[in-house]
């Protein structure tokens, strides 16, 4: 549905966990930082675009809830960006996926909502997905992974860890984001990098773009 | 188990904290026949206000009331759950089964069916039960209807050596309907799941193994599962993922992939694999089937029934299929059908929902070379195309002679035969795949649905017959272009002349006379359709063939030494080189007309000519 955000401003914004998040033109520009507020839905809203364009759906939509108990949560059928073929990874609570294949044998629907995606650098076919607002069960910190091995439960959470980014910066940010308003912000993304050789020479590879390294 | 529409009460329900009331909407669910007009509302203090139709009531409830119940007759009452943001709206089934249908319960074998009421008025109402679908069975109902005890029916199938193929005809499948009080349910009671014979199996399906002394070889990783008896029959049921070695008492051994669909990779279509292949299939009617069912596309299309053909996986089974994903989704077998309704369904669910991949394949992902043969064969699509009345196209087959084309063993064994007798050996005829058939020579597969259908290559219509080149057929008769690769000979009497026969300008060629039964896949009978002749060029009548001309090419034969025998026809012989010029023109045109059973019906005029010729120049008078 569409959930329009005024008080929008800056080239792009999105939810990064509970935040609200606004870019500038410049590379570590942020322009708005504030607690995303929406009407209440069981597990969530999920919102993609920015300002009157920004829509909004149900989490319950695309994947299963966590189960839980007190120390770790698993989700069976996690959210990938759409129904073709990816492995993913959380990396500070930042989901980034590439995807390999197109689902054979399957009718296309819409991609997932509030995915940023592009080509993977030095691919023909590889996409690199990242989603700055993932599935997590309520209550953190959780540190969540992806373990795709397992047919049980692809995605695990355990209790602890720092907080997906968005939380506070003390104790410093990681690298590929930027300490605004006292809280870690990933920069805007440039979806195209699954590890750090696809970045070239003087990048690495952060939440699914490429990033200069520091002198 | 379809649960009966009646007892589907929707809860539209909104609330804000910062309201005194909170207002419900409570629907009847379409075709539920309740009159929302006549229910109470519980208690009714908690009621601000209330407005009511004869499929809705908007009520207006007091902030704080911890639950409403809404009592209809002819249904459970709906407990909604107020103080929850945002309420939550219950109502149980007048009727459940625990557990839902009874799969793969084994053949000849007793089972009972026990209801649970949803409610106490539920409780009173008799039960009457009547059986829906399958073959006949004996059933004996106890306590009100609320019991029914019933036995499989034996085992009716061909039993090769390892796994039993089994579709919904032969697999024992039975529909019962239990109807209470204007409610209906349907429970379907299974002696087996159903099986391709592909050594390709998901977890928890159980198969029957044909041959004796069974045993498991090789166990997969974390696998415990051991062969046990069914009756005459080895039965395996798979209890962990991977590769499963098993060997019979001769120590023959059949190895097995087991998975689950939810879990296979659908990357087949991937540049360096099977592009070509996925994109064929992905503008099918077999991909796109629920898909269009879901948007509304087909008129009439029930989901819940459409689920086990429809989608990949067996109902009631733990196999990563459609149905038992949706139950992790929290969904239940209610869908939504409507222009976006494939679009919202959670994508783990749009991947298994249509005949994918692994509905044909097996969900084992890739076979072992040895054994990818297998998929040519007519119980794959069996599964799903075997059962009549609804779909009767592959027990039409099985009474032909194309079933029965590979039953000689030099049929299936001699290459110059197996082009034309065997699925494998027309494949490679016609240039599709290398010939790899069968490694068990006694398999007798026929040539069956993969030799005319093509799913995965270039075909022509919703039915995906395979695309040939036109050669001597008219574009009005394409669908039959297939059938000319190997029916040669009649091909040359109607169409490889001058002056064609009336029959060669029948629309859609060979298939326009041979159309089988009238039913949904009985055209699969092939045989000729008098009636449709009668309807067109023959209204007064079907003429008989001119029983002259078979006597006449016995007495040519019998010239040059030859006799007809059915059991060892002409094309099948080795009848070495005629020096004598007349006479090898003479060998050829009656090799022709022997070659064609039909020649006199096909085209009589050319056919008396033909023969004419070979006699003249056998000197017959």
């Amino acid at each position: 549905m569409a959930v329009p955000a005024p008080a929008d401003v800056g080239t792009a914004c999105s939810d990064v966990a509970d935040t609200r998040v606004c870019w500038g033109p410049g590379p570590t520009d942020v322009r708005r930082v504030e607690r995303a507020g929406r009407a209440q839905s069981e597990r969530g809203w999920r919102c993609a675009g920015q300002g009157k364009d920004q829509r909004c759906e149900d989490r319950r939509f695309a994947s299963d809830a966590f189960t839980c108990n007190d120390a770790r949560c698993t989700q069976r059928h996690p959210r990938m960006p759409d129904d073709g073929e990816w492995e993913c990874a959380d990396l500070d609570g930042v989901v980034v996926c590439r995807g390999w294949a197109q689902a054979a044998g399957v009718v296309k629907a819409p991609p997932d909502l509030g995915w940023y995606c592009g080509a993977r650098a030095g691919t023909e076919h590889e996409r690199v997905c990242v989603d700055l607002a993932p599935d997590r069960p309520p209550h953190e910190p959780w540190n969540c992974s992806f373990q795709h091995e397992s047919e049980a439960a692809p995605r695990l959470c355990q209790r602890g860890g720092a907080g997906p980014l968005g939380r506070e910066c003390a104790g410093g940010c990681p690298f590929g984001s930027v300490c605004a308003a006292d809280r870690c912000l990933p920069l805007e993304p440039a979806p195209g990098c699954w590890i750090d050789k696809d970045c070239g020479a003087g990048k690495k590879c952060a939440h699914g773009s490429c990033r200069e390294v520091p002198r | 188990m379809k649960r009966g529409l009646p007892l589907a009460l929707l809860a539209a329900c909104s609330s804000s904290p910062t309201e005194p009331s909170v207002h419900v909407v409570v629907r009847a669910e379409v075709g539920s026949q309740l009159s929302l007009a006549q229910s109470q509302i519980e208690p009714t203090s908690a009621l601000v206000g209330m407005r009511s139709a004869a499929d809705q009531i908007d009520l207006q409830i007091r902030a704080g009331t911890p639950t409403v119940s809404v009592k209809t007759p002819g249904a459970c009452p709906l407990e909604i759950a107020v103080a929850d943001a945002p309420a939550k709206a219950t109502v149980k089934p007048w009727l459940s089964v625990a557990g839902g249908d009874l799969a793969q319960i084994g053949f000849d074998t007793p089972f009972s069916v026990t209801l649970t009421p949803g409610c106490r008025e539920a409780l009173t109402a008799k039960v009457e039960w009547k059986q829906t679908g399958g073959e006949p069975i004996e059933l004996i109902t106890e306590n009100n209807g609320f019991v029914v005890r019933g036995r499989t029916r034996p085992l009716d199938a061909a039993v090769p050596w390892g796994i039993v193929p089994l579709s919904p005809r032969t697999r024992g499948e039975v529909e019962l309907t239990a109807t209470s009080a204007g409610h209906t349910l349907k429970v379907r009671v299974s002696a087996a799941a159903r099986a391709s014979g592909l050594p390709s199996l998901a977890l928890s399906q159980r198969v029957l193994l044909g041959g004796t002394g069974w045993r498991v070889k090789d166990h997969a990783k974390g696998g415990k599962a051991e062969i046990t008896q069914h009756g005459a029959l080895g039965a395996f049921q798979p209890d962990a993922r991977g590769r499963w070695v098993l060997a019979d008492g001769d120590g023959r051994e059949l190895s097995l992939v087991v998975g689950t669909h939810a879990d296979t990779l659908l990357d087949c279509g991937r540049s360096d694999c099977h592009a070509g292949a996925a994109g064929a299939a992905q503008g099918t009617r077999m991909t796109q089937v629920f898909e269009r069912g879901l948007r509304g596309q087909i008129p009439r299309y029930d989901v819940a029934c459409a689920l086990p053909c429809h989608t990949a996986g067996e109902p009631g089974l733990p196999d990563g299929g459609f149905t038992q994903v949706a139950r992790e989704l929290g969904l239940s077998g209610h869908f939504a059908t409507g222009p976006e309704a494939w679009n919202e369904l959670p994508r783990p669910l749009r991947r298994l929902g249509g005949v994918t991949c692994t509905a044909c394949h097996g969900p084992g992902a890739i076979p072992e070379p040895a054994a990818r043969w297998a998929v040519l064969r007519s119980d794959v699509c069996a599964t799903c195309h075997d059962a009549p009345p609804r779909y009767g196209h592959v027990q039409a087959w099985s009474a032909t002679r194309m079933a029965k084309a590979d039953r000689d063993e030099r049929a299936r064994k001699t290459e110059g035969c197996r082009g034309c007798h065997t699925t494998a050996g027309f494949l490679a005829k016609i240039g599709v795949r290398k010939d790899a058939g069968p490694p068990t020579p006694d398999l007798q597969l026929g040539i069956g649905c993969a030799a005319c259908h093509a799913p995965h290559g270039e075909h022509l219509d919703r039915a995906l017959l395979r695309a040939r080149p036109a050669g001597k057929l008219p574009d009005s008769a394409s669908v039959s272009r297939v059938c000319i690769e190997c029916h040669a000979a009649t091909t040359t009497l109607l169409f490889e002349h001058d002056a064609p026969g009336a029959h060669a300008a029948v629309p859609k060629g060979c298939v326009g006379c041979h159309a089988g039964e009238a039913g949904r896949g009985k055209n699969h009978g092939f045989q000729i359709d008098r009636a449709r002749c009668g309807r067109g060029c023959h209204a007064e009548g079907v003429p008989k063939a001119d029983a002259s001309i078979p006597q006449r090419i016995e007495a040519a034969l019998s010239k040059l030494g030859l006799k007809h025998d059915a059991a060892q026809p002409l094309h099948a012989r080795e009848l070495g080189k005629v020096a004598d010029p007349k006479r090898r023109r003479a060998l050829e045109l009656l090799q022709l007309l022997a070659g064609d059973p039909a020649a006199a019906s096909h085209h009589a005029k050319r056919a008396r000519a033909l023969l004419g010729e070979a006699e003249g120049l056998l000197g017959i008078e």
